[in-house]
């Protein structure tokens, strides 16, 4: 099935095609995950249900489980967030790495005793060629370990 | 090249317009730009930070600031910032139109340390020809603080 970055002049895309026209990969993991204190870690999506939608395979549920790895060139939106049992008056913050870059970053400096959360969203190009792939960082400088309640990751090409 | 938004009756989309569907500005630069304490201004941009404006959205010689869509439509924008290592307690991020707030992201970013940013997204419609954005962004550190990474962007949804 073609799919944006794929389509061919004189070639009418068929309802379905339409149907599904921005190709992403949706991801959302309610299973707890260990944030070690003062260490940055990977966002992790091991689960086959952890796969909302990736009908291009963008994403492994055995191999790098933390990346989004794109099929296609092109530019696209991306979405990040993580919830956090509570931080108690510490910094957290959830960056998004292109390959080995920061992308966008959100924090936060969690002051009273609920629970703490980061979302973050970028617009960039992915050259898909070249391998680029993203993935999602959560940090907190709490005096001990914190758990996510929940987090997601997502990523859609808006065009090529 | 038509994008979304400036479709017409009986056109027959090229394979150019479907695998490229979405007209947008994408603005980014890691070019840092200093903020004074207390004092919130504009990020600003120069031509090389557009990484992609296909319909000319973004005119650094006009305004270094300002997304201006030339058609009218709903928009979707994102918007980041990043800052250098500070101690501010207090600081803010908003996606204006026409210098009005219409989305702000605040937090105390005083123990931060390594990070401290921001981010913000939100939807709106444009008119297409006077219609601006732009983002306003505010520090309270004590001291200036230079900006890591700035992000600005904007989207054609429909019309």
């Amino acid at each position: 099935m073609a799919t944006i970055g794929g389509y061919t002049d004189n070639t009418a895309p068929t309802a379905a095609e339409l149907n599904a026209f921005w190709p992403g990969c949706v991801l959302r993991n309610t299973g707890s995950l260990t944030l070690t204190a003062s260490t940055l870690t990977d966002l992790t999506f091991p689960n086959a249900a952890n796969e909302l939608s990736d009908p291009l395979n963008w994403h492994s549920t055995t191999t790098n489980t933390q990346r989004i790895t794109p099929t296609v060139t092109g530019y696209y939106r991306v979405t990040g967030n993580v919830a956090v049992n509570n931080t108690l008056g510490t910094v957290t913050y959830l960056q998004l790495i292109k390959v080995a870059t920061i992308a966008a970053t959100e924090s936060s400096d969690e002051s009273g005793t609920n629970p703490s959360g980061v979302s973050l969203s970028w617009v960039g190009y992915i050259d898909a060629s070249a391998g680029d792939y993203l993935l999602l960082q959560a940090y907190h400088n709490n005096a001990s370990n914190r758990t996510t309640q929940t987090r997601s990751f997502s990523a859609h090409l808006l065009g090529t | 090249m038509a994008y979304i938004g400036t479709f017409t009756s009986g056109q027959i989309l090229t394979a150019s317009e479907l695998n490229s569907p979405a007209a947008m500005c994408v603005l980014t630069t890691t070019t840092g730009q200093n903020y004074t304490t207390a004092t919130a201004a504009v990020m600003t941009f120069v031509a090389g930070d557009e990484k992609r404006d296909p319909e000319g959205w973004f005119t650094a010689a006009t305004s270094s600031s300002r997304i201006v869509p030339t058609v009218s439509g709903i928009y979707l924008f994102d918007a980041c910032v990043v800052f250098a290592n500070n101690s501010g307690t207090g600081a803010y991020l908003e996606i204006r139109k026409n210098g009005t707030v219409i989305a702000r992201t605040a937090a105390d970013l005083s123990g931060t340390g390594g990070q401290s940013a921001l981010s913000a997204s939100v939807s709106s419609d444009a008119n297409g020809t006077t219609d601006y954005f732009d983002v306003n962004v505010y520090q309270n550190s004590g001291g200036t603080v230079a900006t890591t990474l700035k992000n600005f962007s904007a989207i054609r949804m429909s019309l």
